[in-house]
């Protein structure tokens, strides 16, 4: 999960830090957002099925408030755990 | 009498936005070490008009990406640097600590505390293989107390070896699940410190609590022997 401010509810660390950068030198800097992730590990019948679960997950618990928070929910890898054969 | 120009060794307390201690850093330089002190915007900070650098406690930047990050990144550090080389002695309480690891100056990380709160308590603290300017009027095992508060504070190194070839500072009992229980840390001289404990919040005995001393006032004591006798 990636949690970021909305546009209306602006970034004053992701602001900061490109300010600071573009100071820096780094004047390719267009933007920069700061937000929070959370890695889960879950169990779930497929990717989709996961992604759902996840999002419910963000929403139901407030871990992502949809007042003021974009979510994007990205799949890292499937069968991290319990895989018999493979990697 | 002829007034004017002072001979008095000259420490300077280093302001960044969000810098919030810098007030009675100063003023425990000047009180309890006798000496100059003056509050520096960092942008005006120059190493050479100054025989002590300290850059004291607070949130620079909002603590933003990392608690000392973008402080970092500023150019006092290079004068900062510089006066190192140099052999100026340099101070960094609690933020002025977490900024010196994030530049580099010093080893390690200081990393979230392990019960994931902000703390705020007075502690006891054993100062280990003193020397330095910041150290020199302290001996071997030597207890003080200070207080803590952050939520930052957790000192993690890779190499601790390193870290105890020059002096060091740890807590008795360990606040926030810091490595072999560092409060402080040094370059190998000592000519660097850093630690999370507040010196200038334990500089008078009015300031400490029943059961604790005014244990910042070593530190306080130490830069003034230092600065005017050598170390």
């Amino acid at each position: 999960m990636v949690v970021t401010n909305k546009e209306a509810a602006r970034d004053p660390e992701g602001e900061t830090l490109a300010h600071e950068l573009r100071k820096q030198g780094y004047s390719y800097i267009v933007s920069l957002r700061a937000g929070k992730s959370y890695i889960v590990d879950i169990e779930a019948a497929s990717a989709e099925k996961a992604i759902l679960l996840v999002k419910e997950l963000a929403s139901r618990s407030r871990l992502y408030n949809p007042v003021v928070h974009d979510l994007r929910v990205l799949l890292l890898a499937e069968n991290s755990r319990g895989k018999v054969s493979g990697d | 009498m002829i007034s004017g120009c002072s001979s008095l060794p000259r420490i300077a307390v280093v302001k960044y936005p969000g810098t919030n201690c810098e007030e009675e850093t100063a003023f425990a330089v000047k009180q309890v070490a006798g000496l100059e002190s003056s509050i520096v915007w960092h942008t005006e900070l120059h190493w050479r008009l100054w025989d002590a650098i300290i850059i004291p406690g607070g949130f620079s930047y909002g603590d933003y990406g990392r608690a000392g990050l973008i402080a970092s990144w500023t150019k006092s550090i290079d004068e900062i640097r510089e006066a190192i080389d140099n052999g100026t002695p340099v101070l960094g309480i609690c933020n002025g600590f977490q900024v010196l690891v994030e530049a580099g100056i010093l080893p390690g990380a200081l990393l979230a505390n392990s019960n994931g709160s902000f703390i705020a308590r007075w502690l006891w603290l054993r100062i280990r293989r003193p020397r330095g300017p910041w150290l020199s009027v302290a001996t071997e095992s030597q207890l003080v107390s200070m207080p803590i508060a952050h939520a930052e504070g957790r000192y993690y190194v890779n190499n601790l070896d390193e870290v105890r070839q020059g002096p060091w500072i740890e807590y008795l009992e360990n606040p926030n699940g810091s490595i072999a229980n560092l409060a402080g840390v040094s370059s190998h001289d000592g000519l660097v410190l850093g630690l999370m404990p507040h010196p200038e919040r334990a500089a008078f005995p009015w300031q400490a609590p029943p059961g604790y001393t005014a244990g910042g006032r070593l530190i306080f004591e130490s830069i003034s022997q230092s600065l005017r006798n050598g170390w």
